[in-house]
């Protein structure tokens, strides 16, 4: 897919998505989770979230309450619709501010001289030296309870592992041989390493970056598991699970149904990170030297 | 052809450390060891060697990808192991390079009028309204038209390819350009274009070229001048006629005597 | 031209390739034949056809390949009729080809020794497998034949690692010896001896060659005959002598001046470049930069002027004056 530059890359594209089965199941799965995160909040009314009937706890699955309902009465089907939003939103500007941060600094430490690289990622390791987890609990306990605090702790504890794929990408990328011909007609490093080189790798990066949203919300799903986040009327997965972890056995569905829908959202990430990775893939066997 | 020295180098040595297996620098090769010659201003200067003789890396060291380890370079009378910034980019502008591969030494993302803007651009030799018809008249100049402007490197054949490097090494007014290779992964039909095209250059432009081959038959089309390296050293150098026809050391003998003389 | 001592013969054979659902004739009608004891040379540049020609001699052709018409013969039978056994048999035993990049070839975790054992005929064991590889070893050239058996390939050089390569095609003292571009990527110090050498092992065992090539310069010093291919046609065909000092078809003409040797004046260049195969020209492939070409040369294919010993396809020179 890389090669044809000749059609604009959504042609490009959508020919590729289409090309097998897996790669059109990854993707619709995909749109389908995206489309469900934009129509729940104007479908389903907040007093799903809020409303609390103490008459209506803990019943399990019918045609009213499609998964049943929670500890307070709440539907769980609504509420989990509406975490799905909420995680989403969550998943991507954790993962656009990251990366931005990530991948700046990967790309100067990439092509910077020894000694800035060597600056840049120790910083890097220090980060990286700490379980990704329990750094982003300790910046969750510093900084705060509601949510967006939690996406602060969750950029602190994702941004070095952009750092570091860009960082190999660009150290790769430099020693090739266009950019010695770029160098020859004293074109400056800020502009190679930015115009040239980036825009060479950002394939690559791109499958890993549609992977990491999903991890990045399981991330999110466990941090508000454990009870960050503000409190028990955040529609979140995780904290849903949590809620619902003390009435297991009675009404099992309450952590049932929304592990499930944690997974299918995961799961949609990396069937479509996999699909990506595929369609990057050098294609170019069909093309043989006669 | 005029006697002004242009480009002299002096007992030039590169080192290269071979790293083994854990880190250590195991061995140290000699990829260029004692080298000096003299380019003289308006002349086609060849260097014969076949890989490994080091023709490649002394290409890099006197457009200073690389630094030699020992040794000297002049261009112009000045040296140019020392350059500030902004000497460094006149230099630049003077002697320029056309790779061996056609394939690697273009970014693929790059579409072709912009691939020789940029250096317009970057070296200020244009601004504004003014760039675009320069930009037609290097690639014109190549043999390319207005329809490549467009395209992207991959759609480009071979020789297509190496044309439009040379527009680029044009576009900075260079007076020197060396030339590594330049028709080695080209088809035999399209070298003899890029040769003709090159001298065709070199008589407009006024260009000094060294040009650099392990295809005899192209250098003794195209060089005035010959060197021949083997190992990183200088193992006989003369005027063209002076080589092939009574080479004096058995390496080159032995060059010689592959050549075919096919008769026609 | 029907010769006795042909061994290979191809005759009007044409292969289409089908790529992304069309079907396309990448070699069209070409016929040629490799005769005992001769070093033939099939010359072209990338885009020839030259290499799919060698890979369906000896049958390993792309999945998205289709024969349409014409036959291979080996020994007087049409290799494209056998069974996929016969054909691994004669792969074996009797046509043994080797490729242009030996790294490639070569198994870097091997030693050429246990390389070369694994071809070994099994009845042979233990020793007598030693002592074929160390013959084969110098056969091929080596002068210590039995010091490489234990090296591994990144030991070797290049141009050592060929001559590892004829080793193991000559284990089974093949009748055939396809080479494809064996010499590309040696200097040209090396490509001399080895061309040389087997010069030498053709006289000394009889063996016929058949060189895959684009470099005119090997052919005119190491090669009997010569056929030139262009865009999957066969253009001309002859002795390396004759056809040399006096190409007929335009094509080879147009080549032979365009190569730059010792005293040539200027380079004539062929304008224009090789068509791709999605886009091949009607009638002659060469005439739209073909400066003899005239009208017929754009409507149909050359028709092929046979005499004993010259091929010529072309409409407009048919004649060797």
């Amino acid at each position: 897919m890389i090669f044809p530059l000749s059609l604009p890359w959504y042609r490009a594209f959508l020919n590729s998505i289409t090309e097998t089965k897996f790669r059109l199941f990854a993707f619709s799965l995909l749109i389908g989770t995206m489309i469900v995160a934009l129509i729940s909040p104007l479908v389903i009314p907040s007093s799903v979230v809020y409303l609390v009937q103490p008459t209506k706890s803990l019943l399990p699955p019918s045609y009213a309450h499609i998964f049943g309902t929670d500890l307070y009465g709440r539907d769980l089907f609504g509420l989990c619709l509406l975490s799905i939003t909420v995680d989403l939103q969550i998943a991507y500007s954790v993962t656009i501010a990251s990366f931005g941060i990530g991948m700046f600094i990967g790309a100067v430490a990439g092509y910077a001289r020894r000694s800035a690289d060597e600056v840049l990622m120790r910083i890097t390791d220090v980060f990286l030296s700490i379980p990704a987890f329990i750094l982003a609990m300790a910046v969750a306990v510093a900084v705060g309870h509601t949510l967006f605090d939690l996406q602060i702790a969750l950029v602190v504890a994702i941004w070095p592992a952009y750092a570091r794929i860009v960082r190999g990408q660009v150290l790769s990328e430099r020693n090739k041989l266009y950019i010695d011909s770029l160098k020859l007609m004293n074109v400056p490093a800020r502009k190679i390493l930015f115009s040239h080189i980036m825009p060479n790798i950002i394939y690559p990066v791109l499958a890993f970056l549609t992977v990491q949203i999903g991890v990045t919300i399981l991330f999110l799903s466990g941090l508000t598991f454990l009870g960050f986040g503000s409190g028990p009327f955040t529609p979140e997965l995780g904290r849903i699970i949590s809620d619902g972890l003390d009435n297991f056995f009675q009404a099992p569905w309450i952590v049932l149904f929304p592990g499930f829908v944690l997974s299918i959202l995961v799961f949609s990430f990396n069937l479509f990170g996999d699909a990506l990775r595929d369609m990057f893939d050098p294609r170019l066997k069909n093309i043989r030297s006669v | 052809m005029s006697e002004v020295p242009l480009l002299e180098v002096m007992g030039v040595e590169k080192y290269i450390n071979v790293i083994g297996p854990l880190g250590k620098t195991k061995d140290i090769v000699k990829a260029v060891d004692g080298v000096s010659f003299t380019v003289r201003k308006g002349e086609s200067f060849g260097i014969v060697g076949e890989t490994g003789s080091g023709k490649s890396t002394l290409a890099r060291l006197i457009t200073k990808l690389i630094e030699p380890s020992k040794g000297e370079i002049r261009y112009d009378g000045k040296s140019i192991l020392k350059l500030r910034a902004e000497e460094l980019r006149q230099y630049r502008r003077k002697v320029q390079l056309v790779f061996q591969n056609p394939y690697g030494s273009l970014d693929p993302r790059q579409k072709i009028e912009s691939c020789i803007r940029e250096p317009l651009l970057v070296n200020k030799i244009r601004q504004g309204g003014e760039v675009r018809p320069r930009v037609l008249e290097l690639l014109t100049l190549v043999g390319l038209g207005e329809q490549h402007l467009e395209r992207y490197p991959h759609e480009l054949s071979g020789g297509q390819r190496q044309r439009l490097a040379v527009a680029r090494a044009l576009a900075l007014d260079p007076e020197t350009i060396i030339l590594d290779e330049p028709t080695s992964f080209l088809d035999v039909s399209i070298q003899a274009q890029i040769l003709e095209l090159l001298n065709d250059l070199r008589k407009r432009l006024n260009l000094t070229y060294l040009f650099i081959s392990h295809n005899l038959s192209v250098i003794w089309y195209m060089c005035e001048n010959v060197t021949v390296m083997q190992s990183g050293k200088i193992i006989e150098s003369g005027n063209r006629d002076e080589i092939f026809g009574n080479p004096r050391c058995e390496y080159t003998k032995s060059l010689v005597k592959s050549i075919p003389k096919i008769v026609h | 031209m029907k010769a006795a001592e042909e061994i290979l013969e191809v005759r009007d054979f044409s292969l289409g390739l089908v790529i992304g659902k069309k079907a396309y004739k990448v070699l069209d009608s070409i016929s040629f034949e490799l005769r005992k004891g001769e070093i033939l040379a099939l010359i072209g540049e990338s885009g020839s056809g030259k290499t799919l020609a060698a890979l369906s001699i000896i049958g390993l052709l792309p999945r998205n390949a289709q024969v349409l018409s014409g036959e291979i013969l080996y020994e007087g039978k049409n290799i494209l009729q056998m069974t996929e056994k016969e054909r691994r048999k004669i792969r074996r035993n009797e046509i043994a080809t080797i490729f242009q990049d030996p790294v490639n070839y070569l198994n870097p975790l091997m030693s050429i020794g246990q390389q070369l054992a694994e071809i070994v005929p099994t009845p042979t064991k233990g020793k007598d497998i030693v002592e074929v590889c160390t013959n084969s070893l110098s056969k091929a050239g080596f002068k210590e034949p039995k010091k490489i058996l234990r090296k591994y390939p990144h030991e070797l050089s290049g141009g050592m690692c060929q001559r590892a390569m004829l080793a193991m095609a000559l284990i089974r003292s093949p009748k055939i010896i396809i080479a494809d571009e064996i010499t590309t990527a040696l200097d040209v110090n090396t490509q001399a001896a080895l061309l040389a050498h087997l010069g030498e092992l053709k006289k000394q065992y009889n063996l016929s060659l058949l060189m895959i090539t684009h470099d005119i310069g090997l052919v005119a010093s190491n090669c009997d005959r010569m056929v030139v291919m262009y865009a999957g046609t066969v253009f001309e065909i002859g002795s390396v002598n004759q056809v040399m000092e006096n190409p007929i078809q335009p094509y080879t003409k147009a080549l032979l001046s365009s190569i730059p040797m010792i005293g040539s004046q200027k380079l004539e260049a062929i304008p224009g470049t090789v068509p791709s195969i999605l886009s091949m020209p009607d009638g002659c492939r060469f005439n739209p930069r073909c400066k003899f070409a005239v009208d017929v040369c754009r409507k149909t294919r050359p028709p092929i002027i046979e005499t004993p010993e010259r091929v010529v396809a072309c409409h407009v020179f048919q004649q060797a004056n």
